[in-house]
């Protein structure tokens, strides 16, 4: 399970505030970079990417009032250098099979592989295609019909229809997707913890 | 920082864990602070999950990739959802090709006014004639390559049942590998089992931990590829009872079965025929 975070709240309006002036654009620079920090830390075989994102915001949320006057440049890269650190000290760690203070080397139980069979997941998806504009549905499922060689052909015909690149088409496909992959999480967990109505 | 551009083929080394400490580090900065690069990052990796998905990657990057993608159970979920969502998709767009027939094409075609006219006849016929060509070499293609896949199926099929007959299970064969694996609903953290297919290994036996009480009369395995789209069917599989509480053995022919990510489903029958109980297994084939 991810450590819960230590900051203060002040603190975490701080570190919102030095992402960006605008507190909505902040909120969103954050999460976009939180999700971007578990990618690094999950790419670089940590196990327990949310713990050390969580500790990565913690570190830099206590140096925020020196670094709003001392560092010039772009935040996520003073962010980065904290995860690379971390990342560091996670490897040795590991090699010296040390445990960790403060959060899992070995991880917590995966909830995701607690009750979960393919047929939540196909129901799950089946909710979950039901929530997208009816667009979007045809969109993904359009997308994913066909596989190898018949693939590029039908994607890149679908590109055609749209008037689009086949790499815009990607990415388009790859946000649609990463939302539904976010609710079948969320309605997978749901079945898990014995709520039907998701 | 060195601003050499980021290609597809260096997000893939990247993402596969081969490239050298200094450029992971460049290109995780860049991943953080240049939205082009963290697309081209996003874009190499779907792909690179299709290709696994698809069976398309070589033996050394789905070797790889495994070892990127399937020691975190968040990654191995990702995987999974991405395999449902292909599989439905693909099954989705089947079940539309079934409902739109040939035939109904060729009315369509036929009840077109242009058709009638005299001087469209003849290329028309032309059009038709070709159109009828291809699809018959598209046909027979297909055919073949669904044959030659049936093949390998029924193939697999017949090893299945004859390593899991219970006169083959009470032989204990040299050239076997035993693996226990607990049913995903009690795993801890740790990565799949892992098999790696060896000129000395022919078979892989599974001992499948079931955790439930209740008596059973036979069990029915279903073992199926993440993102694949074949199943098998194993039934009349028989319980034991050993140190570990009840185990039910599975036998697979371990050469036979390309890389990648499995999982079994088992479920019990109960003597008066109602279905018992359902554990979902997973384990990996390596390259």
């Amino acid at each position: 399970m991810p450590r819960n975070s230590e900051f203060l709240p002040e603190q975490f309006d701080d570190l919102l505030a030095w992402l960006n002036q605008d507190r909505e654009l902040a909120s969103s620079a954050y999460l976009n970079l939180r999700n971007s920090l578990l990618r690094i830390f999950a790419w670089n075989r940590c196990a327990d990417p949310e713990g050390l994102t969580d500790e990565t915001f913690d570190r830099v949320a206590r140096q925020v009032p020196t670094l709003r006057e001392t560092f010039k440049g772009n935040p996520r890269l003073y962010f980065y250098g904290v995860a690379n650190n971390l990342i560091k000290e996670y490897r040795k760690k590991v090699n010296s099979h040390v445990p960790m203070e403060g959060f899992d080397v070995a991880g917590d139980p995966p909830q995701e592989d607690q009750e979960e069979t393919s047929e939540r997941r196909r129901e799950c998806l089946s909710r979950c295609l039901g929530k997208l504009s009816k667009e979007k549905r045809e969109l993904i499922l359009t997308y994913y019909a066909k596989e190898k060689q018949a693939k590029i052909i039908h994607r890149a015909e679908m590109a055609r229809q749209l008037g689009v690149s086949i790499e815009a088409l990607r990415v388009r496909m790859l946000r649609i997707r990463g939302n539904l992959e976010e609710c079948i999480e969320q309605c997978v967990d749901q079945f898990a913890e014995g709520d039907e109505t998701v | 920082m060195n601003e050499k551009p980021m290609t597809k083929a260096v997000a893939r080394r990247f993402l596969l864990g081969t490239v050298e400490d200094s450029e992971r580090q460049r290109i995780e900065s860049l991943f953080l602070i240049d939205s082009k690069t963290q697309e081209t990052i996003l874009i190499a990796e779907d792909e690179l999950v299709e290709d696994y998905l698809e069976g398309s990657l070589s033996e050394t990057d789905t070797a790889k990739f495994l070892e990127q993608y399937a020691h975190d159970p968040r990654q191995r979920r990702k995987l999974r959802i991405v395999g449902t969502i292909r599989e439905y998709a693909q099954s989705e767009a089947l079940r539309d090709h079934a409902e739109s027939s040939v035939l109904q094409k060729v009315r369509s075609f036929l009840s077109l006014g242009w058709a009638s006219e005299r001087r469209l006849n003849i290329p028309i016929a032309v059009a038709v004639a070709t159109v009828l060509v291809v699809t018959m070499v598209w046909v027979v293609r297909w055919n073949t390559q669904r044959m030659r896949d049936n093949n390998f199926r029924l193939a697999i099929e017949q090893q299945l049942t004859e390593l899991n007959a219970p006169s083959s299970l009470r032989e204990n064969p040299p050239q076997m590998v035993s693996l226990v694996l607990p049913s995903v609903s009690l795993r801890s953290a740790n990565s799949p089992a892992q098999i790696t297919p060896q000129a000395a290994y022919r078979i892989a036996e599974l001992r499948l931990l079931w955790p439930h009480k209740a008596e059973s009369q036979s069990y029915l395995a279903v073992l199926r590829r993440v993102g694949g789209t074949e199943q098998f069917r194993i039934a009349n599989l028989a319980d034991e009872k050993n140190h570990d509480g009840k185990v039910v053995r599975l036998r697979l022919p371990a050469q036979s079965l390309p890389p990648g990510l499995y999982q079994v489903s088992l479920s019990a029958s109960a003597s008066d025929g109602l279905s018992g109980p359902t554990e979902e297994y997973e384990f990996m084939i390596g390259g």
